[in-house]
């Protein structure tokens, strides 16, 4: 462990089965009595909020329901600032004439945004939406997921009119899973979301010297590993029902790892994968971002972890392949382990999803470049040039990187 | 990999650990609007120095209105009244409590009168009687062991009508825990042996209890393996700074983990022990834990065999069959409570039996098993430990515990 950290995690996580009982207490419990309810189009459309209203029948309490939220909404969106300006607007108003006190967010980052953004407005007043401290808790804000996603929804970070505001304020007081909120994920969903929080949790388990972030890591990384390798086994499945039931599983385990994605994502530390991943799926478009911080993951774990975690193969293969690796070489065997992922994926999609950089469309030339580009220097917190390059280039080619630079 | 049916897993607390821990304060308290922090302690505390050490690193950045060091061992409720009055009296802002769980309570029932403008602290007794944000508090654990700073409850005795009464919410969680080895350096080594196992107590038994979940297991980890690692150098080498906050860190995911996870039969017989017989928590822990686990084992072998890796490292997981893992785990356990009997020179003890008072006289005497079996019957701790316990069940272990020798398998009724 390091010599000097900190962490913060100010979200309850409540999961499992009838989750959503318990909401009306919690909620109580943090003075609220009137809560509205924010929801992205998928959720509203297939009335969602119903579930709600069932959990908080005998409560006392009363539900407002919102008009579905605009999509997309704030994070790194361009589109439709004007919509997403006036849902504010009119969400605001609502929530002042009608009493409202508190806000349910239902549905993925689009609405978890859209509430952090509302929250400062009804608790700071809307001015503060052009920009402000957050020093003080706010109202009560509770995220239900209703299915993946790799944008953080519990983050404690949010973007309005391009405005950045971070305070671990803004991090919802408490994530909700309730399978009985989920909306079926298809399975290319699915499977980035396993890719994202995995190079996350096995990036900050392996690098972190922050004990509390190397926990919340290594339950990602479980979470993640066990329904990715499922996934990849029986990609191939034709019956239909299997494979809905088998996708239904593996999305309840797999938001449980989005929500806590979320708690890693404050800011606070460099992650390459993400930062890296963000520059290069978004400049490509045709990769997903897991599937492009899981690419780089091998060379950031081989440039940056000089050997020292062979930690990470126990979440990432479990107690009984973990027992069976000579503790020299566990190290090497969690970085094939993610190899193994990515060339079983590119196999059975029948080479439509890339091992390396160059596979996803990049030359050599280009990542060169952008390691030196300024934009990357000023997102990867000043990460020396020749350490990205090397990352880069040997993410490029997929070749392992024998002589660490960190 | 094991998940829940349903769980629920929380800490708000901001956790800032190094060795300049306590330097971060003036700033923690800037972003929360708060610049006139009342120092509460208690006399043993100020008197080892540590208040000094905190005054120091503090600098001149902050107005200390007032330093309140009259916190009994067990908080009281005439104290937190009469410390309420005095913190508006002073103008006082926030709460730095620098000590363990009797300070850190007695900071809570503060916290509540001021913020809540309040002269009656029994209005907000039970669970869910805050419904807002109490006003800014620190805590500054000084033993590495209890993890009070990461817990939602508060203990006060009313002496007066002889209760304690319960306060629960999260509203009553410190908003920052200080993590600093400077607050632990002058530990004696037995002391610090016997809070680190406080704090593996807790990390173990959160692991083994029904009400574990993915979270709480990944922090118990973190923190066994922490202990494991640096307790023997440290009591080595008493200076040594990053064993100790290594220590200290592992005393408060350790506390994040079991008020997640809670704990079990060790902490039922051991409250009792410490109950009936006054001996420190953390002997009780250290002595009582091995048994624990061997009478949880027929009900959860698997969860005690995943302890050898954070307790015993790689290699001994690497070389031990699975089947023999859970066995491993215990004994490594009570190895390591040998080692630390050796390196304290005999004063952490492995056995109630051999527990001596200030007079020489032993401190758990044989013929008060039977009512620490009773008291421990009436813990609430008991209720997610994996195997049932009832009176017979407590006798025995604490008369093993007592002996010194391991549980008879046969006698461990498998319900």
């Amino acid at each position: 462990m390091t010599t000097h950290f900190s962490f913060l995690c100010r979200t309850k996580t409540s999961a499992g089965t009838n989750a959503l009982e318990h909401l009306p207490f919690e909620l109580s419990g943090m003075g609220a009595k009137k809560p509205m309810v924010i929801q992205d189009a998928a959720s509203r459309k297939l009335k969602r909020h119903k579930c709600l209203i069932r959990a908080f029948k005998d409560s006392g309490m009363t539900l407002g329901i919102a008009p579905a939220v605009p999509e997309p909404a704030l994070s790194g969106s361009k589109k439709k600032p004007e919509a997403t300006a006036q849902f504010i607007r009119d969400m605001y108003a609502t929530y002042r004439e009608k009493g409202y006190d508190a806000i349910i967010a239902v549905g993925k980052a689009a609405a978890a945004d859209m509430a952090k953004a509302l929250n400062i407005a009804v608790t700071l007043g809307p001015d503060a939406l052009k920009g402000t401290d957050i020093t003080a808790p706010l109202n009560p804000l509770i995220y239900i997921p209703t299915g993946v996603d790799t944008v953080t929804a519990t983050a404690a970070s949010v973007t309005f009119n391009r405005k950045a505001f971070t305070s671990p304020y803004l991090a919802p007081d408490q994530a909700v899973i309730d399978p009985a909120m989920l909306i079926p994920d298809d399975r290319d969903s699915l499977l980035d979301a396993a890719l994202f929080c995995l190079a996350l949790g096995c990036e900050v388990h392996a690098l972190s010297g922050n004990p509390p972030a190397r926990a919340y890591a290594a339950a990602l990384v479980e979470l993640a590993a066990v329904p990715l390798a499922q996934m990849i086994g029986s990609y191939s499945e034709s019956n239909l029902k299997l494979r809905k039931k088998a996708e239904a599983g593996w999305q309840k385990q797999l938001v449980q790892a989005a929500v806590i994605s979320g708690y890693l994502t404050d800011g606070s530390r460099p992650l390459l994968t993400l930062a890296l991943g963000r520059e290069i799926s978004g400049d490509s478009g045709r990769v997903s971002l897991g599937m492009i911080m899981t690419v780089l993951l091998p060379a950031v774990l081989e440039t940056l972890g000089r050997d020292r975690f062979g930690s990470l193969l126990l979440p990432l293969s479990g107690m009984e392949r973990f027992s069976t690796v000579p503790v020299s070489q566990q190290p090497v065997t969690a970085v094939q382990t993610i190899r193994g992922l990515l060339n079983g994926l590119h196999a059975v999609t029948g080479g439509h999803t890339p091992r390396t950089l160059a596979e996803a469309g990049w030359q050599r030339d280009a990542l060169t470049a952008l390691a030196a580009d300024e934009n990357i220097q000023n997102i990867t917190r000043d990460t020396a040039q020749d350490v990205l390059k090397c990352i880069l280039t040997h993410a490029c080619d997929g070749s392992p990187v024998t002589a660490p630079l960190g | 990999m094991y998940i829940p049916d349903y769980f629920e897993f929380c800490c708000r607390v901001k956790i800032v650990a190094g060795h300049d821990g306590l330097e971060q304060i003036p700033s923690l308290l800037t972003a929360m609007g708060s610049s006139a922090p009342m120092i509460l302690t208690d006399k043993g505390v100020r008197a080892a120095g540590l208040v000094d050490v905190v005054e120091t690193a503090l600098g001149g950045n902050l107005t200390i209105p007032t330093i309140e060091d009259d916190v009994p061992p067990d908080s009281d409720l005439n104290v937190v009244h009469r410390l309420a009055d005095v913190y508006r009296e002073k103008g006082c802002d926030a709460i730095i409590a620098v000590g363990g769980g009797s300070v850190l309570d007695t900071a809570k029932g503060i916290n509540i009168l001021v913020s809540e403008d309040s002269d009656n602290l029994m209005e907000f007794t039970g669970a869910g009687a805050l419904k807002r944000p109490l006003r800014p508090l620190i805590a500054v654990p000084t033993t590495a062991g209890t993890g009070s700073e990461v817990t939602l409850v508060a203990v006060i005795a009313d002496h007066a009508n002889n209760r304690k009464m319960l306060f629960t919410s999260y509203f009553l969680l410190p908003d920052a825990a200080v993590v600093d080895p400077r607050m632990t350096l002058t530990l004696p080594p037995h002391i610090t042996a016997a809070t680190a196992m406080d704090a593996m107590a807790h990390s173990v038994e959160s692991t083994v209890m029904m009400s574990k979940n993915p979270l709480s297991d990944a922090h118990a980890r973190e923190a066994m393996t922490l202990i494991s690692k640096h307790l023997v150098s440290v009591i080595k080498n008493p200076s040594d700074k990053d064993g100790r906050l290594a220590l200290a860190t592992a005393a408060t995911m350790a506390g994040i983990a079991f008020s997640n996870a809670m704990v079990g039969m060790v902490h039922a017989i051991g409250h009792s022990v410490g109950s009936v017989c006054h001996v420190p928590h953390g002997t009780c822990m250290a002595i009582l834990l091995p048994y624990g686990l061997e009478y949880n084992l027929h009900k959860a072998e698997d969860r005690i065999a995943d302890l050898l890796l954070p307790l015993a490292g790689p290699e001994a997981v690497v070389s031990t069959p699975a089947d023999k893992r859970a066995q491993a785990a215990i004994d490594w356990i009570r190895e390591f409570n040998k080692e630390l009997n050796q390196i304290t020179s005999g004063r952490h003890a492995t056995r109630f039996k051999d527990l001596k008072g200030h007079d020489g006289t032993p401190m758990v005497p044989k013929d008060k098993l039977p009512e620490i079996a009773a008291t421990a019957m009436g813990d609430g701790a008991i209720f997610y430990n994996p195997e049932d316990m009832d009176y017979e069940d407590f006798l025995m272990v604490t008369e093993a515990a007592w002996e010194g020798v391991p549980l008879d398998p046969t006698r461990i009724k498998k319900g």
